[in-house]
């Protein structure tokens, strides 16, 4: 599938527990039916560009950006979906 | 800034003379831009 | 005819959960949360025939833990004693010991000791006798010198020493990536109170033997390379092997730290080792960078969400 197709798809994914937030600021696969894996391939590959261009730009390292967006994602994971914390899946 | 440098024989020590300002909105800043990208219309989170 | 003795004893309050005392305490300072440890009170109340009223309080705290407004605090063990009588208060700390404490920088254990009188009708107007302010942060130590504060004058002055800080840790903890080194500074410098804001007119630091800097970061290259004079600063940084490496401080109440830096030394691969002497005028916001710190992940969560939130009200106001 395509990023659009996976974008578009994500919020389905999560709300269905398939797809978690990590701390590291990437998608991890619950439960890898239908498309989990395809959506996260996809989507972290976005992220992953975002974060180095932010890293660039600010002339530091890319595991800084992507330490405090896992952070931020996790945060903002609404009630009832999944966030991993210390290696497992909690559901918040 | 531009610092002020006087080249001069071999041995004798170069004197470099300079202003340094630190900003530290860094870590704010890139905090500020990820907001902008984890939120629902960037249809990556 | 005895006095009125009256004494008793708060049952230890243990705080693993909540915080039982800010539902009691109304004026419980909203930034302090209390997540574990003791706390233990006992007073005593004497009332002798025809004198004046002698209160006692004995206040102890074990392994006590929690944050106060941005900075984490682990395990105080603390006891303190306040006594009023014949209109003069006297409170006395002799075991006061905080392990650890982390604005943004983890240092610790600090070590307090003194005794404060004031008289009753003006409190906050009192001496401050400081037998002991130490503190042990990045390797080093920092502490008081002994003296007396009298907090009735608006401005008070205390010598602070400074022995042994790491140059190696303290590049580490700071937030910026490419910065390496290695020395032990040592230093003094003179603490300006006023009015409970907080600067420095004059103080020293200094490595305390020759050492290695090295300043790798991609932004300065990349300036090195629009500009030769940059050029032959960062090449010089890349390595810097000083003999002398000394700074006078100044610090204003608004956060700003200003280095008079002298770094003397030489790059042994750049221009055969020709000797470099720098003179940097060093520019630094403390409040911002105890925030960047703050904002990465070296500490606690609710630290974070305090300082976005403070963030985000600082903007409110300017907003156009």
């Amino acid at each position: 599938i395509n990023l659009d197709e996976a974008m578009s798809a994500l919020s389905g994914a999560k709300a269905s527990g398939q797809l978690g937030e990590k701390p590291d600021g990437y998608l991890g696969v619950i439960k890898s039916d239908g498309q989990a894996e395809a959506i996260a391939a996809q989507i972290n590959q976005a992220r992953r560009a975002e974060y180095q261009r932010l890293a660039s730009q600010n002339g530091i390292d890319i595991s800084n950006v992507e330490a405090i967006a896992g952070k931020k994602a996790i945060e903002k994971t609404p009630a009832g979906q999944y966030v991993q914390i210390n290696g497992s899946w909690v559901r918040k | 800034c531009t610092p002020r440098v006087e080249l001069a024989m071999a041995d004798k020590p170069i004197n470099i003379n300079l202003n340094v300002k630190i900003e530290h909105e860094l870590y704010i800043r890139v905090d500020k831009a990820l907001d902008s990208i984890i939120n629902k219309d960037s249809g990556l989170f | 005819t005895g006095s009125l003795i009256f004494d008793g004893t708060l049952e230890p309050i243990q705080l693993n959960t909540g915080n039982p005392i800010t539902q009691t305490l109304s004026n419980w300072p909203k930034l302090l949360e209390l997540n574990s440890g003791r706390i233990q009170a006992r007073g005593r109340f004497e009332l002798p025939p025809g004198k004046q009223v002698k209160a006692t309080l004995y206040l102890e705290s074990q392994g006590l833990s929690g944050i106060y407004d941005r900075i984490e605090l682990n395990q105080l063990n603390s006891n303190l004693v306040l006594a009023l009588q014949n209109q003069r208060l006297q409170v006395d700390l002799d075991g006061f010991r905080l392990e650890q404490a982390n604005p943004g920088l983890r240092f610790g254990p600090v070590i307090l000791q003194g005794q404060y009188q004031a008289k009753l009708d003006q409190p906050l107007a009192g001496q401050l006798d400081i037998r002991k302010a130490h503190a042990e942060v990045l390797g080093g130590e920092i502490w008081a010198e002994r003296g007396l504060l009298n907090l009735a004058v608006s401005k008070q002055t205390q010598a602070i020493h400074v022995k042994g800080l790491d140059l190696a840790q303290l590049l580490l903890a700071y937030p910026a990536e490419g910065l390496q080194g290695s020395g032990l500074i040592d230093g003094s410098f003179q603490l300006q109170l006023e009015n409970r804001n907080v600067s420095i007119e004059q103080g020293s630091l200094a490595a305390r033997n020759p050492g290695v800097l090295s300043i790798k970061s991609p932004r300065l290259q990349a300036l090195g390379k629009s500009n030769p004079a940059m050029q032959l600063v960062t090449q010089a940084l890349e390595n810097f092997h000083y003999d002398l490496l000394a700074s006078d401080i100044r610090y204003d109440k608004h956060g700003k730290l200003q280095l008079g830096l002298r770094l003397y030394g030489r790059n042994p691969s750049l221009e055969r080792g020709r000797p470099i002497n720098f003179n940097i005028n060093l520019e630094e916001n403390i409040p911002d960078l105890l925030t960047s710190l703050q904002l990465s992940d070296r500490v606690s969560e609710t630290i974070q969400q305090r300082v976005r939130e403070q963030l985000e009200s600082d903007k409110q106001p300017t907003q156009p």
